[in-house]
């Protein structure tokens, strides 16, 4: 089973590569099943807006992934009990906006363009990293942290050791979740200024052009089954329990 | 000046509220106190309005914070208090009437989101109700879909895959991506006479549904998959073994025991698709999202918060009494 | 080894230990035994700081336990629980070495030890090593779980209903294998259970305790023939007395008689023998080299009640 989906990301990223470095072909091929309205070329190379694209979500999704974590850790100790709940609650309620609805508010109160982008980007990808660090944490059998705590190990060490590394599946899921929204939303970031693939997409609706459309959207859907395939390859390893 | 004091108030009401005693009392406080600020800005603002049409008093990002406070104060108090739950209940119920009774007295007109909302009541309430339906439009054509789909991935193993697979991969489409692609063939399905005639073009409402659906066809199709699966295949061996027909046991005893979860599959898609909804403002479909890309545009606060407002407080309604019907399901199904 | 001064445990205004005294001798294995809810578990895990005691003195090979950093004071001692608790992301071999581990002890000398630790309680390295958690049957991971404990040597177990999740089969045999790597080691145990047939076969001591109180101490013997309180007495039951004899090995009180008919194996018990006796009508059981009478078992049963 593993090694089937490791075949179908392999073909995936190659088709992917293959896509960002000739693009002509894929015109070419959309092209035979509809009109396009724009001459070639006068338009930004697809390379430069995967890379606009790729950079958005790299830098909103690892600064997510860590503060996430460590913020999700420190809920769970004790001195992060108080705060528990009531940023669970606002985690929680957060989840509730759309992305649209994120993006819209918090763009235009710290700046248009790729910053304003990215920070937005990297609040909604925070909620789902905190909630899964949080519930990982806490699913963890209490018999075993029991038997360490018996065995005399410290705070830190039941961490490291034991309770981390058996919440990992959980945690994994939610960093995949996160990234692979964050990848659809930062489309949307195009509509307020940022570049990217959702460039093509959004001009594409503007006027009608269904193969700009598909320019921008094929790449995107394609980076988030990668993404999506290859850290739930990650997970499906670290299975302990029946 | 005096919001940053009442933030500091709550914050440390917040950190300090975990006796029950405590945590009734700032949660009864909070909105109290907070109500009383609304007013007294509103009577401040209502002077300045008064000097003159263009004048927009709006709430700074402290008042917002403030409101957050609140909430996840009141929250947090109705988790601790046990007993007097119905005080706070109370309390708040009161509050909103206040609240109400203020505003139809035209109390908060000086604030600028007010002044928006004015400007467009109509558009807002036709926006509003655009909305709703084709959220609940487009989740109601997911469940017919997907239930079927879903029992039948249940039922014939080996089309499990054949079924979800499509569907995760539809979820992990961007949504703006699936609108815009739905957007000639629909345009050249318009063409024809009598999808013309219901409206269906590129632009509109048709992609909007066509594309919700499509979305909530996953959470909705999953989780039919999931509650069928968890039903104990040793009570449906009891059950054959009484003599009941498949008809039977899939009328009495799998239906009822896959329902909760199949009902949270649709909460979920629905709390997903009152969001996704929001695209269709792109698109010329209508509904809160056009005042979302309109403040987007013009850079107003207000405007995009007259239209995610609503959206949040018809979620949070919404899943929480989703969620409260299921839990009386589960209970009853015991 | 371990002394308990008066002890008290008070949660929310309710007692759940209210001034245990006890004292436990070097190698002595000392059973805590007693209904649900009497206190047991919680006395043991005052002895590692599981919980913090409200009031008394914990004495711990003659230091007090509030001598020591917390984590010290469990490193010291091993700590046994029904459920293993074995880590179940680790590898067997990983899971024995914790403790040593913490102890920063070589990497060879760890090894050594783990292999030796496997052999002790009846589990090939060979085959174990490399096993994870999960594909263990209930008795394979009790014997994980004392093994894991013992791992870095502490001169002192805490066992808290180890043997309680496993089938009764598999539960005997540990519980006799148990007994002899005690004995051979010379560990001090403190061990907790509801159990009284594994009270009487493993205890040299037994105390028996109720709503948070001692109500009486004493060996095996003593707490069956001379039982101080009627609850003591309803607790053992009429079969307590039969119970004990499965402490006494046959051999060790028979004669040279010879009888004929099928013997016993030399590892029969007293009671076994009496079983014996019941179902083959016989006053007079063989053994080999000689046979055992049940005059002489009623006789052995007054003695040792006898003695003061």
């Amino acid at each position: 089973m593993k090694n089937k989906t490791g075949v179908v990301v392999g073909l995936l990223l190659m088709v992917l590569l293959w896509i960002l470095l000739f693009p002509k072909t894929l015109e070419g091929f959309l092209g035979q099943f509809f009109a396009s309205k724009f001459p070639e070329g006068g338009r930004t190379p697809l390379r430069i807006l995967f890379m606009e694209h790729m950079e958005m979500v790299l830098i909103s999704s690892f600064l997510a992934i860590f503060l996430g974590f460590f913020l999700g850790l420190f809920l769970t100790t004790s001195w992060g009990k108080p705060f528990k709940g009531s940023l669970m609650k606002l985690v929680s309620l957060g989840q509730t906006f759309p992305t649209a609805a994120i993006l819209a508010l918090v763009i235009p109160v710290v700046g248009y363009g790729l910053k304003g982008a990215i920070f937005a980007l990297f609040l909604y990808a925070l909620m789902p990293i905190v909630y899964n660090v949080v519930v990982g944490i806490e699913e963890v059998s209490e018999d075993v942290v029991e038997a360490a705590k018996g065995m005399g190990m410290t705070e830190l060490d039941i961490y490291r050791k034991v309770k981390i590394p058996l919440a990992m599946n959980t945690i994994l899921g939610g960093i995949r979740t996160s990234t692979v929204i964050n990848i659809s939303a930062a489309t949307l970031a195009a509509a307020a200024g940022a570049g990217g693939l959702g460039v093509l997409v959004v001009n594409g609706v503007r006027t009608f052009d269904m193969i700009l459309i598909l320019m921008g959207s094929i790449p995107v859907t394609l980076m988030a089954i990668l993404t999506e395939l290859s850290i739930g390859m990650l997970e499906k390893k670290r299975i302990y329990t029946q | 000046m005096m919001i940053f004091v009442m933030g500091f108030l709550l914050l440390a009401m917040l950190s300090v509220g975990f006796t029950k005693k405590k945590a009734l009392f700032s949660g009864v406080f909070a909105p109290v106190l907070f109500l009383f600020l609304l007013y007294r800005i509103s009577e401040k603002a209502l002077v300045f309005g008064s000097q003159g049409s263009a004048i927009r008093v709006s709430f700074s990002l402290g008042f917002y914070g403030l409101l957050l406070m609140v909430y996840l104060l009141v929250g947090h108090a109705l988790e601790k208090i046990t007993r007097h739950q119905g005080l706070l209940y109370g309390v708040l119920l009161l509050l909103l009437l206040v609240g109400l009774f203020l505003l139809y007295r035209e109390q908060f007109e000086a604030f600028s989101i007010m002044k928006e909302f004015q400007n467009k009541r109509e558009q807002f309430f036709a926006s509003l109700q655009t909305h709703l339906f084709l959220a609940l439009f487009s989740v109601m054509l997911g469940t017919l879909l997907a239930v079927p789909l879903g029992y039948v991935a249940h039922s014939k193993k080996q089309l499990e895959g054949a079924v979800m697979v499509p569907l995760s991969i539809l979820e992990t489409i961007p949504s703006l991506s699936l609108f815009g692609i739905l957007l000639v063939p629909l345009s050249r399905l318009g063409q024809l006479p009598f999808f013309r005639a219901l409206g269906v073009s590129g632009i509109g409402w048709a992609p909007a549904v066509v594309a919700l659906t499509l979305y909530s066809l996953l959470p909705i199709g999953r989780n039919t998959l999931v509650g069928f699966s968890s039903v104990d295949k040793s009570v449906v061996e009891a059950a054959e073994g009484m003599g009941m027909s498949r008809r039977q046991i899939f009328g009495k005893i799998e239906l009822p025991l896959a329902i909760p979860i199949m009902l949270t599959g649709v909460r979920i898609a629905l709390v997903q698709t009152l969001g996704g909804a929001v695209l269709a403002g792109l698109v010329g479909g209508g509904g809160l999202g056009t005042f979302v890309f309109l403040g987007l545009a013009e850079g107003s606060p207000d405007l995009v918060l007259l239209g995610v407002m609503p959206i949040v407080i018809m979620t949070l309604l919404l899943d929480a009494s989703l969620k409260g019907l299921i839990e009386k399901l589960r209970r009853n199904g015991r | 080894m371990i002394e308990l001064q008066n002890v008290v445990k008070t949660y929310e205004g309710q007692e759940a230990v209210k001034g245990i005294s006890l004292r436990v001798q070097r190698g002595e294995l000392y059973v805590l035994l007693g209904p649900s809810g009497c206190g047991k578990s919680t006395t043991l895990r005052l002895i590692n700081k599981m919980i913090e005691r409200t009031s008394g003195e914990i004495y711990v090979e003659g230091a007090h336990v509030d001598a020591f950093k917390v984590e010290d004071l469990r490193k010291k001692m091993g700590y046994v629980i029904q459920s293993t608790g074995l880590f179940p992301h680790m590898k067997v071999e990983e899971n024995i070495a914790t403790v040593p581990k913490l102890l920063k002890w070589s990497k060879e000398k760890t090894l050594e030890r783990t292999k030796e630790m496997l052999r002790l309680v009846g589990l090939s390295p060979e085959m174990y090593l490399k096993k994870l958690p999960r594909e263990l049957s209930g008795g394979e991971a009790q014997r994980v779980g004392v093994a894991r404990a013992l791992a870095a040597d502490p001169h002192i177990l805490l066992m808290d209903e180890p043997f309680g999740a496993v089938d009764p089969i598999a539960r005997v045999r540990l519980q006799k294998e148990f007994r002899q790597i005690q004995q051979k080691l010379g560990k001090t145990v403190l061990f907790v259970t509801h159990d009284v047939e594994e009270a009487l076969l493993l205890g040299d001591k037994i105390c028996l305790m109720r709503a948070g109180k001692i109500i009486q101490e004493g060996t095996p013997e003593e707490v069956i023939l001379k039982p101080k309180e009627d609850f003591v007495k309803d607790f053992f039951g009429k079969e307590g007395a039969l119970s004990l004899l499965s402490r006494y090995g046959a051999k060790d009180y028979m004669d040279k008689t010879l009888v004929d008919g099928p013997t016993l194996p030399d590892t029969a018990t007293l009671k076994e023998a009496l079983a014996e006796m019941v179902v083959r009508g016989k006053e007079r059981i063989g053994l080999s080299g000689g046979s055992i009478s049940m005059g002489s078992i009623m006789e052995i049963m007054r003695g040792e009640g006898h003695e003061e």
